[in-house]
């Protein structure tokens, strides 16, 4: 583990979180974040409701705007014109706790649309793309379903490969596996595992631990809009140094 | 909870209900017989549908058809016309600067504060006299070849009826424009939020998002309710008989006069009326199941 | 026919009238009569657009649905004279004077009668009819009244077509009574035969068409008209070309008795009854509808002493 922390440490950074503050309104939402995410890291974050954990990534894509601070991706900051947010958001792959499939395209479709809109793939390229990723997810029979026709799980693997077809460098998930049947959850995590092992950057905000002590090289408690606490999953688990984490985790994880 | 298999039998209660309401209905039937001093003589009637045309030797759609023929015109470009009307103005109400927001606001508060009636005569002597000569409408016609005219006659009814057709579509066009835009208006903000997240987030930009996202699932959800709007504008249309248009209710008006069958004339265009719209919506109804399925 | 034009709809109309004519005069108000006449758009044209308004037996729909009628005969005259074909428009009645005024037609023969008010918006030829107005009444509800003093009293109601030249000879002569105004004259018709309202009053021969039609139910307490109209063509102000050319056409047409004949035909008899599918039309009386010396017509059970 430690070996690898150290071939860590020489790579590029991907995400940066500098200092980063946020209210909605009167509530302060995030509060003095700074986060550095390596490349070919995988980062879970978890904590308890309310915490400020999804407001977290989203503020990498920029769904959300903070106030203070710098968010850096690929070293450049993301700004507020609305080119540089987009040459973001085109580097930045999100899967979202309700899925968001686009219902009136079937998922080729789905896979598509990124491709030949953004990216400027051919019809044919975009679609050999689309193919190659639905199979990655072991989905390639549902390819001219409507999303409707669906289980969760299924469609939320065909989100995970509609963002993967952008060939993002960082993936960003939000609670993937929330909204899905216990019996789903496995399917969608595996193949988040695999992508894991293909070596994606990834920031994952879950409450699967199962997940974080088997992918996550670090994993990030929040608590009230702050990073109370973060490590290898190993010393995480094991040893959490702060009361509150303690607490958490005695009531998230089994006895 | 009870079964939700739908009950086939009529309890006692029902039968009461019914009872009660075919004796209502046999005494209105009474009392309309009594007191109105009317001598009802439906024979002739049906001759104003359709009349055996002696020269050409083939039935001919009389007065409350053709009448019938262009209600239908009507509401066909009247809804055309009113779509693309609530396409423009429902897509401005949804715009992020000030002024396309204002003025779609600003068309639709006027349209739907003040009467119909008094909007169609203002609109009629107007507007629509002033626009309908300026694109030369009548001497188009005037000049027209006979397979324009033809092509013309299908699309608008007869040649000499058309700037008169025109000016009843444009009204009710510009009527249920109001009415429409804020159909397309619910449709656009009916796409949830989210979908311009994950729109967003594979980089589509303002005007993709609305292209490839927004629009095609805001239709989705605008045909059904423009659907009932048509069934609306085929009930509305009346009102452009105010303005002479020869629709079915001004024909109807001037059947029963030169007849003096006032009752016959009025009824038998209520079923017209009714016979139009029922089947409309049974339509209607059945290919928004048949859509659904599709989709699931 | 109509007369004074009441309520809103009117004061609509008179509203648009005056705004249209002065948009429409202030554009002509330079040029030469002659090149701006509606006469020489109509020869331009090669057809006369003609305003009018269904109404027993000026205008009507035969069982073909073709327009037959006196003003219907009048204006087919009037436009071969003039070497051109006809264009009826028709027009609801409330608003066919802001429709002249908009240019949806050339002249309006409609039964319009004159008055001054109407007048200020449009102008009038010589009249080329002089139409009347007579009453029908209810047989249980009249029964025993004298004409016309017993008709002038609070208890009695008449019916007449909102905006005709009958409400107002109502409201003159029977001052006292209540007046019911509907959209068109069945509907009128209708509310006296449903013992509604005492009497009816339209145009001849309405009147005497529909006692006729409905003898076991109403009868006509006097045969005499009640008004004496002018009806004549309207057309836009500022045409005095056009004002001469029709006002010498109809001059024409009454001396060599034309009018008069044809006037007779619709109003006088019933044997157009036919054409336009009234049940009865071999009951009517051939001939002589017209109140005046046909006492045949009124009822036996006439309780009024015809003056």
């Amino acid at each position: 583990m430690s070996l690898r922390k150290g071939s860590h440490a020489r790579a590029n950074v991907a995400v940066e979180f500098e200092g980063v503050n946020k209210w909605f309104g009167d509530f302060h939402v995030l509060k003095d974040i700074d986060l550095r995410v390596r490349e070919r890291d995988r980062v879970v974050i978890c904590g308890p409701s309310g915490a400020g954990k999804s407001t977290l990534i989203r503020c990498v894509n920029r769904l959300e705007e903070h106030q203070e601070g710098r968010i850096l991706v690929d070293g450049k900051e993301i700004g507020t014109d609305p080119k540089s947010v987009a040459a973001v958001r085109r580097e930045v792959g999100m899967v979202f706790q309700q899925f968001n499939l686009f219902p009136h395209l079937t998922v080729l479709q789905n896979c598509m649309l990124g491709p030949t809109k953004v990216r400027g793939l051919s019809k044919a390229e975009a679609r050999k793309l689309a193919m190659q990723y639905l199979d990655r997810v072991r989905i390639p029979d549902q390819a001219e379903k409507y999303p409707g026709q669906l289980s969760g799980g299924q469609q939320q693997r065909v989100a995970i490969a509609r963002s993967l077809c952008m060939k993002p460098r960082v993936m960003l998930f939000d609670e993937p596996t929330s909204a899905l049947d216990p019996e789903m959850i496995k399917e969608v995590l595996d193949v988040m595992a695999d992508l894991a092992q293909s070596g994606m950057t990834m920031l994952v905000v879950t409450h699967e631990m199962g997940f974080a002590k088997s992918v996550a090289d670090v994993v990030v408690f929040m608590d009230a809009g702050r990073i109370v606490e973060s490590a290898p999953p190993d010393l995480f688990f094991a040893k959490p140094r702060s009361d509150r984490l303690k607490l958490f985790l005695s009531r998230i994880l089994p006895h | 909870m009870a079964s939700r298999r739908k009950q086939l039998q009529l309890n006692w209660i029902d039968l009461a209900v019914f009872a009660v309401f075919i004796a209502a209905l046999a005494y209105t039937a009474y009392r309309v017989d009594s007191v109105l001093k009317y001598e009802w003589d439906w024979s002739g009637i049906w001759n104003y549908l359709y009349r055996w045309d002696e020269e050409q030797q083939r039935w001919a759609a009389n007065l409350l058809m053709q009448g019938l023929y262009t209600t239908l015109r009507l509401a066909l470009w009247g809804i055309g016309l009113a779509a693309v009307i609530g396409a423009v103005f429902g897509t401005m109400r949804t715009s992020r600067r000030l002024l396309p927001r204002m003025l779609s606001r600003t068309y639709v508060e006027f349209v739907r504060n003040i009467p119909p009636l008094v909007l169609i005569f203002i609109f009629y002597f107007f507007i629509s006299s002033q626009v309908l000569p300026l694109f030369g409408v009548e001497e188009f016609i005037r000049h027209a070849g006979p397979g324009t005219l033809a092509w013309l006659q299908v699309l608008l009814g007869p040649p000499n009826l058309i700037p008169n057709v025109v000016s009843g579509v444009l009204c009710l066009a510009m009527l249920e424009g109001a009415y429409v835009t804020e159909i397309v208006r619910a449709g656009i903000q009916s796409v949830p939020k989210t979908q311009v997240e994950a729109g967003v987030s594979v980089g589509l930009s303002r005007r993709q998002l609305m292209h490839h996202v927004i629009l095609p699932q805001a239709v989705q959800r605008v045909v059904p309710p423009l659907a009932g709007q048509f069934i609306t504008l085929v009930k509305d249309s009346s009102i452009v008989s105010l303005i002479s248009v020869q629709e079915l209710s001004y024909l109807a008006m001037e059947t029963a006069v030169s007849t003096s069958r006032i009752f016959e004339v009025w009824i038998t265009v209520a079923a017209l009326y009714f016979g139009v719209c029922f089947s409309c919506a049974l339509l209607f109804t059945r290919l928004e199941k048949r859509m659904a399925v599709r989709r699931q | 026919m109509g007369s004074t034009n009441e309520g809103v709809k009117l004061g609509t109309a008179a509203m648009l009238c005056l705004m249209l004519a002065a948009g429409s005069c202030g554009e002509r108000a330079g040029q030469p009569p002659s090149s701006a006449s509606v006469v020489e758009t109509i020869k331009k044209r090669g057809a006369l657009k003609v305003g009018m308004s269904t109404f027993v037996p000026w205008a009507m729909r035969n069982k073909e649905g073709e327009l037959v009628g006196f003003e219907i005969d009048v204006a087919r005259r009037l436009a071969t004279d003039m070497g051109v074909a006809v264009e009826f428009v028709p027009t609801a009645w409330d608003g066919i004077i802001p429709a002249l005024l908009a240019g949806k037609f050339d002249v309006i023969i409609g039964g319009l009668s004159i008055t001054a008010q109407r007048n200020l918006t449009v102008n009038f030829t010589v009249p080329y009819a002089h139409s009347g107005m007579g009453v029908a009444a209810n047989r249980e509800l009249s029964a025993g009244m004298a004409w016309p003093e017993d008709y002038n009293g609070s208890a009695v109601a008449f019916t007449c077509r909102r905006g005709a030249t009958s409400c107002t000879a109502v409201e003159e002569l029977f001052p006292r009574a209540a007046l019911r105004k509907f959209d068109d004259d069945p509907q009128a018709a209708q509310e006296v035969l449903n013992g509604n309202a005492h009497a009816f009053v339209s145009s001849y021969p309405n009147p005497t068409l529909l006692a006729h039609r409905y003898r076991n139910k109403l009868f006509l307490p006097t045969t005499d008209s009640l008004t004496r109209g002018n009806e004549a063509f309207g057309l836009r102000k500022g045409d005095p070309d056009a004002l001469n050319f029709f006002s010498n056409w109809i001059l024409v047409n009454t001396s060599s008795g034309w009018l008069e004949d044809r006037h007779t035909y619709w109003f006088k008899t019933a044997d157009w009854a036919g054409q336009i599918d009234l049940n009865d039309s071999s009951e009517q009386p051939a001939a002589n509808v017209e109140p005046r010396g046909s006492n045949g017509i009124a009822p036996q059970a006439t309780p009024a002493e015809l003056d």
